[in-house]
């Protein structure tokens, strides 16, 4: 009988740090903007919201070290918690919509018949909604706030989850184990936590990567309108909002808060990327 | 003698097809296995062999007829009955890959079954199933991927005899592997079958490997039994002209064993739209003229079993005699 046929196994998506830069850089950015939504009100330079009315539209000095803005606050302290409001959003709406998503692809993923009908019925509305269009509606009916910016974000975003992990489910309901555990006599619930889920986690770790950047993107969008978090709490959206009126003398109030979505927008996306190919352990490299 | 242990009465299969219509995949199959007993099922690709398989092992459902397990009608039970029923029935897939969970070590999935009906899962247990289907303890902790397809083959197995079932319902346990490796994996199902006593349900293309494995044999065309019978006696001179062709058409080591081949005309024809009469008429050498696209020919006894065939009806014996 032939040896073992040695393959390297991999543990999970670490490995990958030594082989891919472009992950490396990714992970090491988004940890960056981890501790700076958790510590931010401790790394604060300055107090956001105290206004140096003397000192307006500053450019960047030892003091204000990203200048201050319209009403002489300064730039780096608010943006420091602007990124921590708008990651608390991203989060949020990423983990409500994956649980949503989650529950109700399986549900309706590995129960078929009826169920599956009226859940992808409903999924099919929620999808014919453009996100945004739906969520300006919620909020209107929420009120306006962050905790309604999450909350029509999160709904939002639930059908595209769903249906992504619907046919995830759908595809490994044809596969030869899930059959062999059947016709072993498993039970339906222990099929499904213990073969169906667990091979779930790669599409689940994509889509919630993807939607925290769209949700991100989201957030900045309805704050940017006014709608989302709302000043003079900071948030991404609402500074590129309050910024771009003083874009010609101060590029900075806008350029700033506009980089700091898109990297952490990349971030995510390229992490997505590398979680999709570590989650399938058959993977080549 | 007592009931036979599987008992499959007058079965069949219809897929609902897009566009109306169904495809006929079974068509009144009545089969029997008893108890230790290894019954081959035989036929070409598309024949309904691997969806008589799953009907009988509950991953579809018959449309019509029954089956009976030790004497219970199985085919209609609930979930939770069916479950426990399920112990006594195992499979073995023919890809060995797919059947096991890819993130699941060899230890967790052997120990699947014995967990699932409450019996000795202990590491220890494994690892004795293990090595009586010729794998160490050095396997137990490796994924699927990381074992050759033989190897998987072994661990198919272990788990599927690990409950001591009384039916192992085998579909193409071998196809996959090379001819070599083909030849250990029956030579372990050998053993553990004369171990057990186990009944297989042996679901095969190859003659070769059915003649050597099984007792008897049934042949499957187009979702209907043609022949069935004693295995060596039907393969060595079968009595059916579907069966002779399939029987030339093996292949065979030795010159003077070289019969004349007999070549199939055309292809398996759609289940979709089953030709009238005999279902084989369309392409049998020895067709008979009105009679055989007409008339749908019965059971015929034969030396080893029955067939469906004019050739084999009385009046068309003496007729042919005279």
């Amino acid at each position: 009988m032939a040896d073992v046929v040695r393959v390297s196994v991999r543990r999970g998506p670490l490995p990958r740090i030594r082989t891919d830069p472009a992950f490396a850089i990714a992970l090491f950015l988004f940890a960056c903007y981890v501790v700076v939504a958790v510590a931010a009100p401790v790394l604060v330079p300055h107090d956001p919201n105290a206004q140096q009315l003397r000192d307006i539209l500053r450019g960047p000095s030892g003091s204000h070290l990203l200048g201050t803005d319209e009403y002489g606050r300064d730039m780096l302290s608010r943006l420091l918690l602007g990124v921590r409001s708008s990651m608390v959003v991203g989060a949020v709406v990423a983990l409500i919509s994956s649980a949503g998503g989650l529950l109700l692809g399986l549900v309706s993923g590995y129960m078929r018949g009826v169920v599956d009908f009226v859940i992808s019925r409903i999924v099919d509305v929620g999808l014919a909604f453009p996100t945004l269009v739906l969520s300006l509606a919620l909020i209107s009916a929420l009120g306006v706030g962050s905790t309604s910016t999450m909350i029509a974000l999160s709904l939002g975003f639930i059908p595209f989850s769903a249906r992504v992990l619907r046919s995830a489910v759908l595809g490994l309901r044809q596969e030869g184990f899930i059959e062999s555990a059947h016709v072993t006599g498993v039970h339906p619930a222990r099929i499904v936590v213990r073969h169906v889920l667990p091979n779930l986690l790669g599409t689940l770790a994509v889509q919630t990567t993807m939607v925290f950047a769209y949700a991100l993107l989201g957030e900045a969008g309805l704050s940017f309108i006014g709608l989302g978090v709302q000043p003079p709490t900071p948030s991404l959206g609402n500074m590129i909002a309050s910024g771009q009126v003083h874009a010609l003398e101060a590029p900075g109030l806008t350029v700033a808060p506009g980089l700091a979505a898109a990297v952490i927008i990349m971030t995510l996306l390229f992490i997505g990327d590398a979680l999709r190919d570590a989650a399938d352990p058959l993977t080549v490299r | 003698m007592s009931d036979p242990l599987l008992r499959v009465e007058q079965v069949s299969k219809a897929f609902p097809i897009r566009g109306g219509g169904s495809l006929q995949a079974l068509r009144n199959v009545d089969f029997e296995i008893n108890d230790g007993e290894a019954v081959g099922l035989i036929g070409e690709s598309g024949s309904g062999k691997s969806t008589f398989a799953r009907i009988v092992v509950g991953l579809e459902r018959a449309s019509a007829g029954r089956v009976h397990f030790q004497g219970r009608e199985i085919g209609g039970l609930r979930p939770r009955r069916r479950r426990a029923i399920q112990r006594d029935i195992q499979m073995v897939f023919q890809d060995s890959r797919a059947s096991m969970n890819p993130r699941l070590r060899i230890h967790q999935i052997v120990a699947e079954p014995l967990l699932t009906h409450g019996l000795d899962g202990s590491r220890r247990h494994v690892i004795e199933l293990l090595e009586r289907v010729g794998l160490g303890e050095r396997f137990a902790d490796l994924y699927p991927h990381q074992l050759s397809g033989g190897q998987r083959q072994r661990v198919a197995i272990a788990r599927a005899v690990s409950t001591k079932p009384r039916l192992i319902v085998a579909d193409e346990p071998v196809s996959a592997l090379d001819v070599s490796v083909q030849g250990q994996v029956l030579n372990l199902l050998k053993s553990l079958q004369e171990e057990y006593g186990t009944a297989f349900l042996f679901v095969s293309h190859d003659l070769g490997v059915v003649k050597f494995f099984c007792d008897r044999v049934s042949v499957l065309y187009l979702g209907r039994v043609l022949e069935n019978g004693v295995a060596g006696p039907l393969l060595s001179s079968p009595n059916h002209p579907y069966t002779r062709a399939l029987a030339s058409a093996a292949p065979s080591v030795r010159v003077r064993d070289q019969r004349q081949r007999i070549v199939l005309s055309g292809e398996l024809p759609s289940p979709e739209n089953p030709p009238s009469g005999c279902c084989f008429h369309p392409r049998c050498p020895e067709v008979i003229p009105d009679l055989c696209a007409t008339v749908e020919p019965g059971r015929s006894s034969t030396e080893p079993g029955m067939a469906r065939c004019h050739l084999l009806t009385p009046a068309r014996t003496t007729e042919g005699a005279s």
